[in-house]
């Protein structure tokens, strides 16, 4: 069986019978993604390196990628934006469980989407444009929230912007952005 | 939910997966959920979809292209730890090494009763006499285990030694007389279990045909059957296609 070829949700399943192939070719698919975001919240190459090893590790070791729960590229990067966070966190009382936008309410199964048909660089460029159509003031309360995982108080002080300005910033980016990538997200 | 106009459920569920939600809100959102659970999960994932996308617009670099072999490498490390080494077949155990006392005395049963030349040399720079002294600081321990390996040649005159021990992290490979190799070619250790090769480490010998490597300790050094194969080095690091020129003794 040529692997490469097949769904995620099927090279997921050879993984979790422990064929080894099947990490090289998900690595192929997302090991870049994967270190893109983890370099952005690091700011380090070696430690983005060594994270991006961590999450691929990690989906080797438990194998808890279930397809009915989202998109494996959702997966990765819930879990690598949460490591990576928790490590430029690792002391202080701010501490806090940075899972958030990760923990689920079940939704159904998922067919493979058009997401993962498109290229790397089809979702890149279809993301870059989407991203460049919201207002800026929408982009830059995303960014601070996802990458730099403040929290909208935090950004609403860093940006001396009201608190209910923030929130709505941050929901209606996010649902316009949902629209604008409707075709990838299902 | 209805009754809402379409924008406030939809704020209401991007502002729970933001989690900014205030606690109206989310009482507001309870009530959204418990009234329609399919359609609120599905618009949760789409939202959660879609804010896993936005790295995509990030600028692309790349990692070093060496990550994707380190990564498998490490993979397969993480099999041979988990597998059975109860189905292992037993095999004759290997002798303990008493507790040794004496730094020169370790050395010499590392490197073999001939190496005094050696010796000399790896007192000549600071790291290597760091090196000596983590070998001998593992000799000493009472339950140091040594694992010989031999040439798969006879007149190749390489030979060494794992040193183990089961409170370190790590083991170390001594190896000496080993051919030195071009470039494109580097030596793999491996162990065998149930006639299944797991990488351990690869390497290539000094200018001297010495090597001294230090690997992650792993049940399956000790208890499973090596061998050191010489490969392509881009080869993909779970190859085992090349010849076979030492083995561990049973």
């Amino acid at each position: 069986m040529n692997l490469s070829t097949k769904t995620d949700a099927e090279v997921v399943q050879a993984l979790k019978a422990g064929d080894i192939s099947a990490l090289g070719i998900l690595y192929d698919r997302y090991g870049g993604i994967v270190y893109r975001l983890a370099l952005k919240i690091l700011a380090n190459p070696q430690a983005a390196e060594d994270l991006t090893q961590d999450v691929f590790i990690g989906l080797w070791q438990k194998r808890n990628y279930d397809p009915r729960r989202g998109s494996l590229n959702s997966f990765l990067m819930t879990l690598t934006r949460s490591r990576a966070i928790d490590r430029i966190r690792s002391q202080g009382a701010k501490r806090r469980s940075i899972e958030r936008w990760g923990h689920n309410i079940e939704g159904g199964p998922t067919a493979p989407t058009p997401l993962e048909l498109a290229s790397t660089e089809e979702r890149a460029q279809r993301v870059q444009e989407a991203m460049t159509t919201l207002p800026e003031s929408q982009r830059r309360v995303l960014e601070l929230a996802y990458y730099a995982g403040m929290s909208q108080s935090e950004i609403s002080q860093k940006l001396n912007t009201p608190l209910g300005t923030v929130k709505t910033q941050a929901r209606q980016g996010l649902i316009k952005l949902k629209r604008l990538l409707n075709d990838f997200v299902g | 939910m209805d009754m809402q106009p379409l924008e406030m459920w939809e704020e209401l569920v991007a502002g729970y997966v933001l989690e900014d939600l205030s606690q109206e809100e989310k009482q507001a959102f309870d009530q959204l959920l418990q009234e329609r659970p399919e359609l609120v999960a599905a618009e949760i994932r789409r939202l959660k979809e879609t804010l896993a996308l936005t790295p995509y617009a990030l600028p692309e670099i790349l990692p070093s292209p060496k990550l994707r072999d380190q990564l498998l490498v490490a993979a397969q490390q993480q099999t041979a730890q988990v597998i059975d080494l109860a189905t292992v077949a037993p095999r004759r155990s290997r002798a303990w090494l008493p507790w040794v006392g004496s730094a020169a005395a370790a050395i010499a049963l590392v490197f073999g009763l001939d190496s005094y030349r050696l010796r000399q040399e790896l007192q000549t720079t600071q790291e290597q006499l760091a090196r000596q002294q983590s070998i001998v600081s593992m000799l000493q321990q009472a339950n140091t285990r040594l694992v010989t390996l031999r040439s798969s040649a006879p007149s190749s005159g390489a030979s060494g030694n794992l040193v183990v021990t089961s409170t370190d992290k790590d083991a170390v490979l001594l190896l000496r007389n080993l051919s030195p190799v071009p470039k494109e070619k580097v030596y793999r250790l491996w162990a065998v279990i149930n006639g299944q090769k797991f990488p351990c480490g690869q390497f290539t010998p000094d200018p001297k045909g010495t090597v001294f490597l230090k690997l992650p300790m792993e049940e399956a050094l000790v208890k499973a059957p090596l061998m050191v194969t010489l490969e392509p080095s881009l080869s993909p690091p779970t190859s085992a296609e090349g010849p076979v020129v030492m083995t561990s003794e049973i």
